[in-house]
């Protein structure tokens, strides 16, 4: 029978080498775990936030909720928060004439800040800033993005 | 060799311990904030089912009645009398509301920091607005409409600042509001209005219009749920 390395000297070398993985996988799993942690965490919070931000043209200002002046190219939106959460930051995406889609900031008059956030229950008016290239264009749709969920939005044709 | 089945034991179970640590961390906070939605949302269910119920029984014949199970659990459940209201108070970490806000579903009020009252009272001889939170009650001169301008100087609207948790008056200096420094700013014509009266509130906020021969401004003195300041904000 051949005789292999002794059994103190394999359990050495098995303690070794588990202390070697161990250090080094070690660090890699606590910060794999931090970041997973993190990242679940704030995906569920954005989420979270998602699902209860809401808000929709207020068809009662103009027609349905759009003010569009070709003439003076002026775009005014009403908007109204009909979610639990407060939201600011939003920007135009219009079509005009069929096919050209721009994004339009608002003027600063009008836009809404995460220090005068749009409140739930409160209705605002927003008005496009520099527009003015879009004299005399046919607009066809107007659709509301916000920063706080901006996967949601609201789009009204006009 | 009992020594490395020891070892082996041991890491094992070392193995274990952690890998089920950090998935305790991970999920606790995740699953309690999915636990917090979803109690809300329940409420918010048998909220609307009992105001519908409520509306059917007024409705009705004398002796209507129907029969609703609510689990309060989590949170408390409240029923006020004196107040004809229904509420349920939960406390959650997780963002369902943004801080001090409230959306109304028909007779239902849904928010968060609803601790605020706001009504028109008297402070000695002066018709006042009242604010009231959980820590100061303000007291703010109510004179003149939007119909009917009365005269009006800033260093009168501020009437008194109760501090709850001192028991006692603040000692106040008196309040002067002035556009660009220019003293005819500080006095003129004009209104005090309460924007939104009664209980539950998340804010509330007295709006005062002064019509100077300077220029005419607003001044919104806001006091917000929670907190132990008034936040005076002027506008043109």
């Amino acid at each position: 029978m051949r005789r292999g390395i002794s059994p103190i000297i394999a359990t050495v070398m098995l303690i070794l080498i588990v202390t070697v993985i161990a250090a080094t996988v070690g660090p890699w799993m606590l910060n794999l775990a931090r970041d997973t942690t993190n990242q679940t965490s704030t995906d569920t919070d954005t989420a979270l936030r998602c699902q209860n931000t809401a808000y929709d043209f207020d068809t009662d200002y103009a027609t349905n909720g759009i003010n569009w002046t070709p003439s003076q190219s002026e775009l005014k939106v009403k908007i109204t928060n009909t979610g639990t959460i407060n939201v600011h930051n939003f920007s135009f995406e219009i079509t005009v004439n069929t096919t050209i889609i721009n994004i339009y900031n608002l003027t600063d008059a009008t836009q809404r800040t995460s220090e005068t956030p749009l409140k739930p229950g409160q209705s605002a008016i927003l008005e496009a800033d520099s527009v003015s290239g879009l004299v005399g264009s046919t607009l066809n749709s107007v659709k509301v993005l916000n920063e706080v969920c901006p996967s949601l939005y609201v789009e009204q044709d006009v | 060799m009992r020594g490395v089945t020891l070892i082996s034991a041991v890491i094992f179970l070392a193995f274990t311990i952690a890998a089920i640590a950090i998935v305790y961390q991970a999920a606790v906070p995740v699953i309690n904030k999915m636990q917090a939605a979803a109690a809300i949302d329940n409420m918010r269910s048998n909220f609307i089912e009992l105001d519908s119920m409520i509306s059917e029984v007024a409705s009705e014949g004398k002796g209507s009645k129907r029969t609703i199970f609510i689990d309060p659990n989590p949170g408390i459940f409240y029923v006020d009398g004196g107040s004809d209201m229904i509420y349920w108070v939960y406390e959650t970490s997780a963002l369902i509301f943004s801080p001090r806000t409230y959306q109304s579903f028909g007779n239902l009020r849904i928010g968060s920091n609803l601790d605020m009252n706001a009504t028109e009272s008297t402070f000695g001889s002066s018709d006042a607005f009242i604010l009231e939170n959980e820590h100061v009650i303000v007291y703010l001169n109510k004179t003149g409409t939007s119909s009917s301008y009365a005269g009006l100087r800033t260093t009168d609207l501020l009437l008194a600042v109760y501090q709850k948790d001192m028991q006692k008056y603040l000692n106040l200096s008196s309040l002067n509001i002035t556009i660009d420094d220019n003293p005819d700013s500080s006095e003129g014509n004009g209104y005090t209005t309460l924007l939104e009266s009664g209980t539950y509130l998340p804010y509330a906020t007295v709006t005062s219009y002064i019509n100077s021969t300077y220029i005419p401004y607003y001044i919104n003195f806001t006091l917000e749920a929670g907190t132990d300041f008034l936040e005076i904000e002027v506008s043109t």
